[in-house]
C-alpha cells in the first residue's frame, strides 16, 4: 500500500517527539511504501537522520518560502475574491460559537457542524484556484483584503472594523496557511495526517481529486495548542480572531472528512468529540517503544540528579523545571539538574531565557544544558529521577522511555500523562514549582520509594506501551480505510 | 503534543507578530470552600485570559494550561468539566478591549544609522576622486565607467539575494553565496579586466582601479547584508580621512603613493573582512547553497541587476559628457556637481524609511482604501519635499562655498542642479523599488537613459542645449516616477 504521511513542522526535519513516532511507524511497517509530505517553514530546514528504506520520497511544502508572483488579471482577482469572501464568512460565522456572548450552554455555542459545508465548499474553490494560478499573487491584491474586511464587517465578533493593517496581516497569514493547497496533489492509497490543521489540507486536496481516504493521528489537540500558542505570540486581537477561526474550521473539517482518528490518549478525545469527531471513528493508540532499546538501568548516578529529556520549547514548561529545581537545591545542595535535548531553530530566545533564569537563581554550577544525547538511554541512566514539566502533552515518549528504563518519574498532570504514569510515578499540577519540588525531594530522598516506582514503571511500560502493539493497530487502520494497490 | 507549526515562527520573523512571555499558573490558593466564591476568584485571576479570548475554547485551553483539569473543575468550581467552566467564566467576564498589540515597525530606526549608511555610501567617493586624478580621459575613463556600472549592478543583485536568503533563515546558504560572489569577483575579475584592457588598449592603472572599485562595492554590500555597518565604517575611516587631507592644499605634503596605498589597503581590508563575516555565517548549520538558491530566486534577482546598471549609467551622465568631450564642463566641475547628491544619501535613506514607517502607521489608522491612498500620496509629497529641501540646502551650501572661493561658474551651477534633479528622481525610484515596483522603476530608468543618450548624440556640438536636455530628461523621469508612485502606492498590497 502507498501511504502519504503528512507532517507539519516535524518529521523528517526535527528529531524527537512526533518525529520519533513517525520514524517508528515507517520503519515498523516495511510492507508499505511511504511518502512524506512535510509542511515546513521557509524551506531552509534540513532533513535530519537517516531515512528508512521504505520512505520513497520526501516532499517539502514550505509555507514561508519566497515566491515570485505575477498579479492576476481582473477576472482572476474577482473569482478569487469571491471564494475568499465565502471562506472568511464561513470562518467567522457566529453559528459556530465564535462569539462567547452567544449560545453559551456547554456545547450549544460550539456547534461543530454549523457553517461547515460553506467552509468546505469555499476551501475547495480556493484549492481549484491554487492548482491553476498563484495563490500568493491573488492574496497580494487589495481585493483579497476587501473580501476579508467585508466578511469581518458582517460576521466579525466585534463591531469595530478591521484596520487595513489588520486586514493585511490576516490575509498574509491566511495565504501562508493555505499554501499547501498549491502543492502537487498527493497520489496514495491513504493520506495519514500526523496532526489536524494545516496537515489536513494536502489530504483534503487528495480526497477531492482522487477520493483518497484520510486518517488523522493526534498527539496533542491541534486546535488547543494553537490557542495556547497565541498566548505567547502576540497578534492584534482581530488578527488572532481570524486566524483562530480558520484553524477551528480547518480542524473541524479534518474531523468531518476523516475515515479514522487515532488518538494517542483518552484525554484528547474530550476535545476531539467536541470539535466534531465521530466517537465511533476514534481509536486510542498509545505510543510505544521497543523494550530492547530501553533496557532497565542497573545503577544510579553518584549525586542526586533530576534529569529532563526533550526539545527546548515553551510548551515544555521549563521555567517551572528550573524554578522547582531551585527549591530542590535549597534543601538538597548536592542535587543536580541535567537537561538533555536540542533547541530547535526559532526557540533560541527560549533557551536564552532559561539560561538567564538559571543565572538569576544562582544555579550555574548545579544546572547543565547537555544538548542532544544519543542514545537517549544515557540521559535516563544519568538521572535519579526523570522530570516532565510540560503544560501540554499528548503521550510523551520521554516518560514512557524513562519508565521502560526503570526510572522513577515526576510529571505534570496534563494531557495523557496520567494515563502513562498511572500509579507508577508522581504527578503534580502544571506550572507549580513548589509542588514539583516537593515531589522531586520525596523521590530523591526516599530510596525505597524511588526503586519501587522504577520497578512498577517498567512493568507498566512493558504491558501498555510496546511498539508492536501500536504498529499492529495501524496495520489494521490502513487495511480498513483504503483499497490497497490503487497507486502501487 | 502536536507537531509545531511554522506559521508563528514565520510571522514573528516577518514582523507580523511578536513573542510575549507565557502567562502564569493558577494561584495555589484557588481552593475555596464556597464554589461560587472560587469561581469569582478564578474569574478575577483569569480576567486577562477571558477578556482577551476569542471564544470559550481559548479559555478552556488557557485553563488547562494553567493546571486546571476536569477533576479540579468539578471539585473546586462545581462545573461539569473544563469546557463548562470556561463557558461560565465567559459569561461572567465581558470581553474587554483586548490587549493592545503594537505592531512592530521594521522601518523605524535611529537617525544615526541612516546617517552612518549615508556616510558609508558617500565616503568611498573621496578615494575614488583621488584615483580618478591618476588616469586620463578616453578609453581609461570608459573602463572606469563600465566598472562602476558592473559593480552597481552586481551590488544590487547581491544585496537582493543576500537579504532574501537572510530573511528566510538560510544563514548558511547566505554566507556561502556572499563568499562565493566575493571569491568569483576576486578570481574572475583580473582575467576579465586583462581581456577588456587588451581589447580597449587601456593601461593597467585604470583596470586596477575598476577592479578595486568592484571589489569594494561588493565587499561593502556583503557587510551591509550581514549587518556590518560599523565594521565597514571602521575600515573606511582611515582611508577616507587620508583622502580628504590629500584633496586639500595640505595634500602637497603627503607622499605621492599615500593615496593609492590608502585606497588599496581600504579595499583589501573591506574584502578580507567581508569574506571573514560571510565565512563565519557559512559555518552555521543549514542547507546547502544549491538547494536554497534556485532558478526562481536568480530570475528574481535579474531586475535588480538591470536596475543597478541603469542607475549607475544615469548617475554617470555628466562623466560620460566629459569622457565623450561633448560638454562644456570639466571633470572637477562634475565632481562638485555630484557633491550635494553624495552628501544627501544618508538623508535619502532616512526619508525612505520615514515614508515606509508613516505609511505603515496610516495602514493601522484606517479601514478605508481611499483614505489610505490619500494618506500615501500626502506622505509621498512630504518625503519628496523633505528630500528636495535637503538637496537644495546642500547644493546652496556647496555653491556658496565655491562662490566665496571665487570658483563658481554657470556650468557648475547647471551641473549641480541637474544632479539634484536626478537625485530626486532616483529617490522616487528607490521608493518604488522598496514597495516592490522594481520593473516599473527600471523601465522608467531605461527610457530616461535612452532619451539622454539620444540627446547627447543630437546636441554633441551644443553644450547649452545638451545641459537643457539633461534637465528635461531627468525632470520628465521625476514626473513619470512620481505619477507612477502616486498611482501604485495607493494600493495596500504595495506595502506588505
Amino acid at each position: 500500500m502507498r501511504i502519504a504521511l503528512i507532517t507539519e513542522g516535524c518529521y523528517p526535519y526535527v528529531t524527537g517527539g512526533v518525529s520519533t513516532w513517525c520514524d517508528q511507524l515507517v520503519r515498523g511497517l516495511p510492507e508499505h511504501d511511504f511518502e512524506v509530505v512535510a509542511i515546513i517553514g521557509t524551506g531552509a530546514e534540513a532533513v535530519t537522520g537517516e531515512l528508512p528504506a521504505n520512505l520513497r520520497r520526501v516532499r517539502a511544502v514550505p509555507i514561508w518560502a519566497w515566491q515570485p508572483a505575477r498579479r492576476p488579471g481582473r477576472a482572476g482577482r474577482r473569482l478569487f475574491a469571491e471564494a475568499l469572501h465565502a471562506l472568511a464568512l464561513a470562518m467567522l460565522d457566529p453559528g459556530a460559537g465564535l462569539d462567547p456572548g452567544a449560545g453559551l450552554d456547554p456545547g450549544a455555542g460550539l456547534d461543530p457542524g454549523a457553517g461547515q459545508q460553506p467552509f468546505l465548499a469555499a476551501l475547495r474553490e480556493l484549492f481549484g484556484y491554487a492548482q491553476a494560478a498563484s495563490l500568493t499573487a491573488a492574496f497580494g491584491c487589495d481585493e483579497a483584503l476587501c473580501a476579508v474586511a467585508e466578511a469581518w464587517r458582517r460576521h466579525g465578533p466585534s463591531a469595530e472594523p478591521l484596520s487595513l493593517y489588520e486586514a493585511m496581516v490576516a490575509t498574509d497569514l491566511v495565504e501562508h496557511s493555505l499554501r499547501p493547497l498549491s502543492a502537487q496533489v498527493v497520489a496514495a492509497d491513504v493520506c495519514h495526517a500526523v496532526s489536524n490543521g494545516l496537515a489536513v489540507l494536502p489530504a483534503l486536496a487528495a480526497r477531492w481529486t482522487h477520493g483518497t481516504p484520510l486518517v488523522i493521528t493526534e498527539h496533542g489537540v491541534y486546535l488547543r495548542e494553537r490557542y495556547l500558542a497565541y498566548r505567547t505570540v502576540a497578534y492584534p486581537w482581530r488578527v488572532k480572531a481570524i486566524m483562530l477561526s480558520l484553524f477551528r474550521r480547518l480542524t473541524q473539517a479534518g474531523y468531518a472528512a476523516c475515515a479514522a482518528v487515532t488518538s494517542v490518549n483518552v484525554y484528547n478525545q474530550r476535545w476531539e468529540t467536541r470539535l466534531g469527531a465521530d466517537p465511533d471513528l476514534i481509536r486510542t493508540t498509545y505510543n510505544g517503544v521497543g523494550p530492547d532499546s530501553y533496557p532497565p538501568a542497573v545503577t544510579e548516578p553518584d549525586v542526586p540528579t533530576v534529569g529532563w529529556v526533550g526539545r527546548v520549547d515553551p510548551l515544555k514548561g521549563l521555567e517551572t523545571l528550573v524554578r522547582g529545581f531551585a527549591l530542590v537545591h535549597e534543601r538538597l545542595p548536592a542535587a543536580r539538574l541535567r537537561l538533555f535535548g536540542p533547541t530547535p531553530r526559532g526557540n533560541e530566545w527560549y533557551a536564552a531565557l532559561l539560561r538567564a533564569l538559571v543565572g538569576e537563581l544562582g544555579l550555574d554550577e548545579a544546572v547543565t544544558f547537555e544538548g542532544p544525547v544519543r542514545p537517549a538511554t544515557r540521559a535516563y541512566y544519568a538521572s535519579s529521577v526523570v522530570a516532565l514539566t510540560s503544560i501540554s502533552e499528548g503521550l510523551p515518549y520521554t516518560v514512557i522511555e524513562a519508565m521502560m528504563c526503570r526510572r522513577a518519574t515526576v510529571s505534570t498532570e496534563v494531557g495523557g500523562v496520567p494515563e502513562v504514569v498511572g500509579e507508577a510515578g508522581l504527578l503534580v499540577p502544571p506550572q507549580d514549582p513548589a509542588a514539583f519540588a516537593a515531589a522531586c525531594l520525596r523521590v530523591l530522598s526516599d530510596g525505597a520509594l524511588r526503586h519501587r516506582l522504577g520497578r512498577e514503571a517498567r512493568q507498566r511500560a512493558l504491558a501498555m506501551f510496546d511498539l508492536d502493539r501500536m504498529l499492529e493497530t495501524f496495520r489494521g487502520v490502513y487495511a480498513s480505510t483504503a483499497t490497497p494497490g490503487r497507486w502501487a | 503534543m502536536s507537531a509545531d507549526t511554522g506559521i508563528d515562527d514565520g510571522a514573528v520573523a516577518g514582523g507580523l507578530a511578536s513573542r510575549v512571555p507565557p502567562p502564569g499558573p493558577l494561584s495555589a490558593s484557588a481552593a475555596d470552600a464556597d464554589q461560587h466564591g472560587a469561581l469569582l476568584r478564578l474569574a478575577a485571576e483569569q480576567h486577562e485570559l477571558c477578556a482577551g479570548a476569542v471564544d470559550e475554547y481559548e479559555v478552556a485551553a488557557g485553563l488547562e494550561a494553567a493546571g486546571l483539569t476536569d477533576r479540579i473543575a468539578r471539585a473546586r468550581y462545581g462545573a461539569e468539566d473544563v469546557f463548562d467552566l470556561a463557558a461560565r467564566l465567559c459569561r461572567r467576564v465581558p470581553r474587554g478591549a483586548a490587549q493592545a498589540v503594537v505592531p512592530a515597525d521594521p522601518w523605524r530606526r535611529p537617525v544615526w544609522r541612516h546617517l552612518l549608511r549615508g556616510a558609508l555610501y558617500a565616503l568611498p567617493g573621496l578615494l575614488y576622486l583621488l584615483a580618478l586624478r591618476t588616469i586620463d580621459a578616453g578609453a581609461a575613463a570608459a573602463v572606469l565607467l563600465a566598472g562602476t556600472t558592473v559593480s552597481c549592478a552586481l551590488g544590487q543583485a547581491t544585496s537582493f539575494l543576500g537579504h532574501l536568503l537572510q530573511g528566510r533563515g538560510d544563514q548558511r546558504a547566505c554566507g556561502r553565496f556572499l563568499a562565493a560572489v566575493l571569491l568569483a569577483v576576486a578570481l574572475a575579475g583580473p582575467g576579465l579586466s586583462a581581456a577588456a584592457g587588451a581589447w580597449l588598449h587601456v593601461g593597467g592603472r585604470a583596470l586596477l582601479i575598476a577592479q578595486a572599485q568592484t571589489g569594494y562595492v561588493l565587499a561593502a554590500t556583503v557587510l551591509l547584508v550581514v549587518g556590518g555597518e560599523v565594521v565597514l565604517a571602521v575600515v573606511l575611516a582611515p582611508g577616507a580621512a587620508l583622502a580628504a587631507v590629500v584633496l586639500t592644499p595640505l595634500g602637497q605634503w603627503a607622499p605621492a603613493t599615500a593615496a593609492s596605498t590608502a585606497g588599496a589597503l581600504t579595499v583589501l581590508a573591506a574584502v578580507v573582512l567581508a569574506l571573514h563575516r560571510a565565512g563565519r555565517q557559512a559555518a552555521i548549520p543549514g542547507r546547502s547553497l544549491r538547494s536554497a538558491l534556485g532558478t526562481a530566486e536568480l530570475r528574481g534577482a535579474a531586475p535588480y541587476l538591470v536596475y543597478g546598471a541603469v542607475t549607475a549609467a544615469l548617475l554617470a551622465f555628466a562623466v560620460i559628457d566629459v569622457v565623450a568631450g561633448v560638454a562644456g564642463v570639466s571633470g572637477s566641475q562634475v565632481g562638485v556637481g555630484m557633491l550635494p547628491l553624495v552628501l544627501s544619501l544618508g538623508i535619502a535613506d532616512w526619508q525612505l524609511h520615514a515614508f515606509r514607517s508613516r505609511t505603515r502607521q496610516a495602514l493601522a489608522a484606517t479601514s478605508s482604501l481611499a483614505r489610505f491612498a490619500h494618506a500615501v500620496r500626502a506622505e509621498l509629497v512630504r518625503a519628496h519635499a523633505a528630500y528636495a529641501a535637503a538637496l537644495l540646502l546642500l547644493s546652496a551650501a556647496v555653491l556658496g562655498v565655491l562662490r566665496a572661493a571665487g570658483r563658481v561658474d554657470p556650468a557648475t551651477v547647471v551641473t549641480t542642479t541637474t544632479y539634484a534633479l536626478l537625485g530626486l528622481a532616483l529617490f522616487a525610484s528607490t521608493i518604488l523599488v522598496s514597495c516592490g515596483s522594481i520593473h516599473a522603476a527600471t523601465a522608467c530608468g531605461i527610457v530616461a537613459l535612452v532619451a539622454d543618450t539620444a540627446a547627447r548624440r543630437h546636441f554633441a556640438a551644443a553644450p547649452a542645449s545638451l545641459a537643457a536636455s539633461h534637465l528635461a530628461v531627468f525632470g520628465s523621469l521625476l514626473a513619470a516616477l512620481l505619477t507612477l508612485a502616486g498611482r501604485r502606492l495607493g494600493a495596500v498590497a504595495r506595502h506588505r
